[in-house]
């Protein structure tokens, strides 16, 4: 067996690899295709973003920027992790 | 408990097109506030309750009407419960869609729907029903602490990962709370906002013509979901004040305590059900905005057969030039097409995921199952 017939085989096995890979991706187009088409024209409901006029006298206690440290989450939501209302309830 | 016709004793009914009760027999039009008894001191009024023995919903009616099916489910059969003596609402939004509205409203939907099976569009104008559903308007304080995550670009234009923390507290005013457990509530917001500018003093009049629903979410119920609508709208005002792209709340706790001092409104939706391989489809529209909620059934098979006919197509276009030119192909052609395909594969692989499963999730309500799926676990 020589080198060209290795590249040949080669060649051939990537063709068919590729043509798989055509019609696994030309299945998803059409997968999204139509799942789009079902959400677009017979899904009827869209919830709209509430209107934000229902919130009055915002009053930030807490406003940290951790940067990039996602760790610094966990710290954020301990120190206001308490129920506030939770003496007023006992009143 | 029927309003009759000052001038041929006919039943009056409301009528959205004319604003005015309404007499079939005379053609007498009137302003609600005009004829009936003025009951409006006292606390309470009286409507006969139907039940289903099909989904367990039960349903008001004042006047006249008769409840000939399920309002929710579409089943024929209703059973005559009870009279019942409830709270009076504090107002009302009176209907401004009319049935026929209503009715041309999912005709159009039904009408550019995709696959719609056959049968479907054929709609019964007897199946639309008014209902008025009733709404706590709510206030109160409200706490909340979060974590919010934004994509940031740095000099070199890479997306740089930020992460915020925001606490805080705020003051809710009358937020619209749906108050009946037969509704799911995710369906009934997508039928949302009304206009409570529109609301007028409840008198029974409004009702004639129309059913009504009884309010029997608890405190506890009524106050979550007040938070879980707070929340939202805390976390997208935060997300305002926060520069970056794809920013999104990556956790979130809250309290919230409600003041006492609730408003209940009856608001306006109208219901369509219909039945569809045995299983019962409803359809919600505001009956103030006509904003429709609901998932169109399709056909299956046929949604298969182009999706299948599609993907044939386009790989058969796609894979014919490395067929014929097969000898031209070179490698790095082949890797390229290959990273290529995967990648457009796996966005569309996840997008699909994605559609699909909102449409899935949104069937699901519009499906007798889910609609009343709060009540059956209540039923336990």
């Amino acid at each position: 067996m020589g080198w060209s017939d290795i590249m040949q085989t080669a060649h051939l096995v990537m063709l068919i690899i590729i043509c798989i890979e055509i019609i696994v991706c030309c299945s998803a187009i059409s997968y999204c295709i139509m799942a789009t088409r079902l959400r677009n024209r017979n899904d009827l409901g869209v919830i709209e973003k509430q209107d934000l006029n229902h919130l009055k006298k915002v009053d930030l206690i807490g406003n940290d920027n951790f940067g990039s440290d996602a760790m610094k989450q966990a710290d954020f939501m301990n120190r206001y992790a308490a129920d506030p209302f939770k003496d007023e309830e006992a009143l | 408990m029927a309003t009759l016709c000052p001038n041929c004793s006919g039943n009056l009914l409301y009528s959205p097109s004319r604003h005015a009760m309404f007499c079939r027999m005379c053609g007498g039009t009137y302003a609600p506030e005009e004829v009936g008894e003025s009951q409006r001191t006292s606390t309470t009024y009286e409507c006969n309750i139907y039940s289903c023995p099909s989904c367990g919903g039960t349903i008001a009616v004042t006047g006249t009407e008769v409840s000939a099916s399920c309002v929710y489910c579409g089943n024929t059969t209703v059973i005559f419960d009870r009279i019942s003596t409830n709270q009076r609402p504090d107002g009302l939004i009176p209907f401004s869609i009319s049935q026929k509205e209503a009715v041309e409203i999912v005709r159009k939907h039904m009408a550019d729907a995709a696959l719609l099976p056959k049968g479907v569009d054929d709609i019964k104008i007897e199946n639309m029903k008014g209902i008025y559903v009733p709404y706590q308007i709510v206030s109160g304080r409200f706490y909340d602490s979060m974590t919010i995550f934004a994509d940031h670009k740095n000099g070199n234009n890479n997306s740089v990962p930020r992460y915020y923390g925001r606490a805080g507290f705020c003051d809710l005013l009358n937020i619209p709370v749906e108050a009946v457990s037969s509704i799911n509530n995710d369906f009934s917001r997508q039928i949302e906002p009304f206009d409570i500018n529109d609301a007028v003093e409840f008198d029974e009049d409004y009702l004639m013509g129309f059913y009504s629903d009884i309010p029997d979410v608890t405190a506890d119920e009524l106050s979550d979901a007040a938070g879980k609508m707070a929340d939202e709208m805390f976390g997208n005002l935060m997300r305002e004040s926060i520069s970056g792209s794809n920013k999104h709340v990556l956790q979130s706790r809250y309290w919230t305590k409600l003041y006492d001092n609730n408003l209940m409104l009856f608001f306006p939706v109208w219901f369509y059900t219909f039945v569809y391989k045995d299983k019962p489809y409803t359809l919600l529209i505001n009956g103030q905005t006509g904003k429709i909620a609901g998932t169109l059934p399709w056909k299956k098979r046929s949604l298969k057969r182009d999706g299948i006919i599609l993907a044939a197509v386009m790989s058969i276009l796609l894979i014919a030039p490395f067929i014929i030119f097969d000898r031209l192909v070179t490698f790095n052609a082949m890797f390229t097409v290959g990273f290529t395909g995967f990648f457009i594969s796996l966005i569309c692989w996840l997008v699909g995921y994605q559609e699909s499963s909102s449409v899935k999730k949104n069937a699901g309500m519009t499906q007798e199952g889910s609609v009343f799926n709060f009540v059956n676990e209540r039923k336990g």
